[in-house]
């Protein structure tokens, strides 16, 4: 299967060598160690980027399909944009072909010791599976570097964009520096309702990925969320908080966005 | 599965019988179910002793209210019952339980038949058991089908949802923010006046079959859900454009771009179709990579749309051993006999409810439900 | 060297040759200019003010998008060496951009470009004679210096960037390289 989407992709990236990182619904994500068009890109890692391909759907008529690939590319790529012109980190984008769904942008991340990318899911595994050392886990380390999230999320929130696919596989970790990844559900929203299921679906992530200690991680992120809705670069970052911290509890006993209309 | 299904089997007797009453929609139906004991299985499937449906249908251009589909109900619901135990050669004493949907659905509707279902258990001394609706969909179509634990996708005329089973609930993974995909449809139909009988989707269906140009319409899948309202009010534009009837509306031509040809209803129909689906499939994927599967289940009304079926087998061709499930219009249209089996299910394993407990509601979250006849 | 020869890897077979000479005199800028418009064959070249190349991979950037559009049949300008000029602009309009980053008599920094088989050491003799100059080494230290960074800002739209002082360079690549992306979108 995912062969033939490979030879799809490679028709428009000749003489690229390609290295299969992750495949999701919408799209897969190679490695490659090969720059486009610069040897030496102003970037830290100057010899491995990230190529995202959003490959034809064969059961979207054509036209459809067209719009949307290119549209999907296009919207995420105007996000990572505009995360890096406000400061947000984020992956940094090099290159995009948007009819045919293919963005090229920065290699994030280190290798952990165990070899896996260093995502926050991994880092948090390595230590409550490999070290299994629940006073790393529940260290100082941990709570900054779970802070330092909190803070980045409210930061996106603040500016009214929501990630929408909030896991702790789309957040990587640089030198105890989070950064976001993986912006295809992104979207622009200044409702608490929107931000308050953002936080939701990370909360339920973190449960479902990291049970053992997730209590203590939420409530480290929402420490660093709280604390960045109070810093003076935002306004009204206090009652902005009220809201969605409100919105958050409603979606919680609901446990989905929208009761039914039956 | 390891539940004990036969805890409140009856001394003597082999299996059970439920008699199920669906009335939800404009759909009225009863069925009568067997289950003999022990687990359900490929060597011990449950056995449809009778279906009956009778449904409402209303002129060209209207829908139909609560008040007038209660009425229908109301008319109907004794002929259907009886027409039903003939069918499945049961008497009422016969059964086990009385089965009938709680929710979600109209308010008049769902009323009239929970008093049909009161009136038979106490006629009768049979506990009631209420069901919910979409978990009669799910349910019914796991068991006809034989797929153990697919991805659903329920798809009707009130409802559009995905679901997936995880620790005794089936958990909603994506749903509409409006309206459900089979109003929006018989909707359009009305707009079209194209004719309700047998069904406003079946006639918009054959219709796209014959279309060809596609009409661009908005695309609005919003990360795991989907929203149609406003591809509704644009195709509504757009036909009020071609075909109105008002006097001040010049019937302007829309010309497909690359052949020329004027657009016609049935490339609406089939422009409408496309997107869509398109959306649904799309959710549907999104699921499958969360939970990690390959089969989709198809249920509820608008899953006998074949075009509907064949796109999401091209969806699911892709993935490995990917499989794709779907009923035949008997048990994806609303039917009594999807209330009677999950009916059934509930009462093996002890759930029952008290007179007082069978009050009906119009809102009822597939997720609410606890499903004690699963513990995997 | 003082000029440098681009070889992108998807492009092998189509050289790019980049050169940068400084202090050029207005009036030859000027007639560069008058001869560009005539479409004088001697002066075939994609000219380029210094004041918004921010970076070599600003450049390369704008080279590559366009060798591409060229090999794809997709180019919004006439000639390859407009599109290299068009490429490096954030407004999707070509003339606007042809005025804004195209020969600026007003700045005496210019940078030269051709995509060519011919030798690149007669297109730089050919150059030298044109610029009356002798090219200085291209790279980003020099490109650096050579920005005009308020109106990098203002074209690029970002004035309410946060921007690092420290890694300038870098970060106006990066915005450039975003918004050159976007363009249209």
């Amino acid at each position: 299967m995912t062969d033939h989407i490979i030879q799809q992709v490679q028709v428009h990236l000749p003489n690229i060598p390609l290295e299969v990182v992750s495949q999701g619904a919408e799209a897969l994500v190679f490695q490659t160690s090969v720059h486009p068009y610069y040897s030496k890109p102003c970037l830290p890692h100057q010899d491995k980027f990230i190529i995202k391909f959003r490959p034809r759907k064969p059961y979207r008529h054509p036209k459809i399909d067209a719009a949307i690939t290119k549209n999907r590319t296009i919207g995420e790529v105007k996000f990572m944009a505009k995360l890096t012109k406000l400061g947000i980190k984020a992956p940094s984008v090099i290159l995009a072909d948007f009819p045919n769904g293919i963005i090229w942008m920065e290699y994030l991340g280190k290798k952990l010791p165990n070899g896996d990318v260093s995502s926050l899911k991994n880092w948090l595994w390595y230590y409550e599976k490999v070290l299994a050392d629940e006073s790393l886990c529940l260290g100082s380390e941990v709570q900054q570097a779970c802070i330092n999230v909190g803070l980045l999320i409210g930061k996106l929130h603040l500016n009214d964009m929501i990630h929408g696919d909030l896991t702790s596989s789309n957040i990587l970790l640089e030198d105890s520096e989070p950064v976001l990844i993986d912006f295809g559900l992104s979207s622009y929203s200044g409702m608490a309702e929107d931000k308050a299921v953002d936080l939701y679906v990370l909360e339920r992530a973190m449960l479902s990925t990291h049970s053992k200690y997730s209590d203590h991680y939420v409530k480290w992120l929402l420490q660093g969320y709280e604390q960045i809705h109070g810093s003076k670069e935002f306004r009204s970052g206090g009652k902005k908080l009220v809201e969605t911290l409100r919105k958050l509890d409603e979606v919680r006993l609901r446990g989905r966005k929208r009761s039914m209309l039956g | 599965m390891t539940v004990d299904l036969d805890q409140y089997a009856k001394p003597g007797k082999g299996y059970y019988l439920a008699l199920g009453l669906e009335g939800s929609a404009n759909k009225l139906g009863v069925g009568i179910i067997k289950h003999h004991l022990g687990q359900l299985s490929s060597t011990n499937r449950a056995e449809v002793l009778s279906n009956v449906r009778d449904t409402y249908i209303t002129p060209p251009g209207e829908g139909f209210l609560p008040r007038d589909t209660a009425r229908h109900h109301r008319n109907w619901v004794v002929r259907i019952i009886k027409k039903a135990l003939v069918e499945g050669n049961v008497r009422g004493t016969d059964l086990d339980c009385i089965c009938f949907t709680q929710g979600p659905g109209m308010g008049a509707p769902l009323q009239s038949v929970v008093i049909a279902a009161r009136t038979l258990s106490q006629l009768w001394n049979l506990p009631l058991v209420g069901v919910n609706h979409c978990i009669g969909h799910i349910e019914m179509g796991r068991e006809i089908t034989g797929a153990h634990n697919p991805v659903v996708l329920y798809v009707s005329g009130g409802n559009t949802q995905v679901i997936a089973y995880s620790d005794q609930r089936y958990r909603i993974f994506g749903e509409t923010l409006d309206i459900a995909i089979g109003n929006c449809l018989d909707r359009f139909a009305r707009t079209l006046m194209i004719p309700n009988e047998p069904a406003p989707g079946y006639n918009i269906e054959q219709m796209a079959k014959k279309g060809k140009h596609l009409v661009s319409l908005p695309y609005t899948v919003k990360g795991m859900d989907l929203s149609m309202s406003g591809i509704l009010a644009n195709i509504d534009q757009i036909a009020k454009d071609l075909f109105g009837k008002a006097k001040q509306v010049k019937n302007k031509q829309l010309i497909d771009e690359e052949t020329g040809e004027p657009i016609t209803s049935e490339d609406l129909c089939f422009s409408l179709q496309e997107v869509l689906f398109s959306m649904l499939v799309e959710i549907t994927e999104r699921a499958l990579a969360h939970v990690n599967s390959n089969q989709v289940l198809i249920v509820g009304g608008v899953g006998s749309n074949e075009r509907l079926q064949e796109m999401m087998k091209l969806m699911i061709q892709d993935r490995k051993n990917g499989q794709i499930y779907a009923t035949d219009e008997r048990f994806c249209i609303d039917n009594g006999i999807m209330i009677a089996h999950a009916g059934l299910l509930s009462y093996r394993t002890g759930q029952t409810n008290d007179l007082w407990n069978t009050v009906c509601t119009q809102r009822f979250r597939t997720d609410e439900v606890f499903i004690k006849w699963r513990d995997d | 060297m003082t000029y440098q020869e681009v070889k992108l890897p998807q492009f092998p077979e189509t050289p790019v040759f980049v050169s940068l000479f400084t202090g050029v005199s207005e009036d030859t800028l000027n007639t560069i200019k008058t001869e560009l418009v005539a479409a004088n064959k001697d002066y075939d070249f994609c000219f380029l003010n210094t004041n918004h190349v921010i970076s070599l991979e600003h450049l390369y950037h704008s080279l590559y998008k366009s060798v591409l559009n060229h090999k794809n049949g997709t180019m919004r300008a006439k000639t390859l060496h407009t599109e290299i000029i068009f490429n490096l602009s954030p407004i999707n309009n070509i003339m606007d951009a042809l005025r804004r980053f195209g020969v600026d008599p007003e700045c005496p920094d210019v940078i030269a470009i051709k995509v060519t088989d011919e030798p690149f050491e007669e297109v730089y003799k050919h150059l030298r004679k044109i610029v009356g100059a002798e090219a200085v080494e291209i790279n980003d230290r020099v490109l650096e210096g050579l920005i005009n960074v308020p109106k990098v800002k203002k074209i690029y739209k970002l004035n309410d960037a946060k921007l690092d002082e420290q890694h300038l360079q870098q970060l106006l690549t990066r915005l450039a390289i975003g918004a050159c992306i976007l363009r249209g979108n």
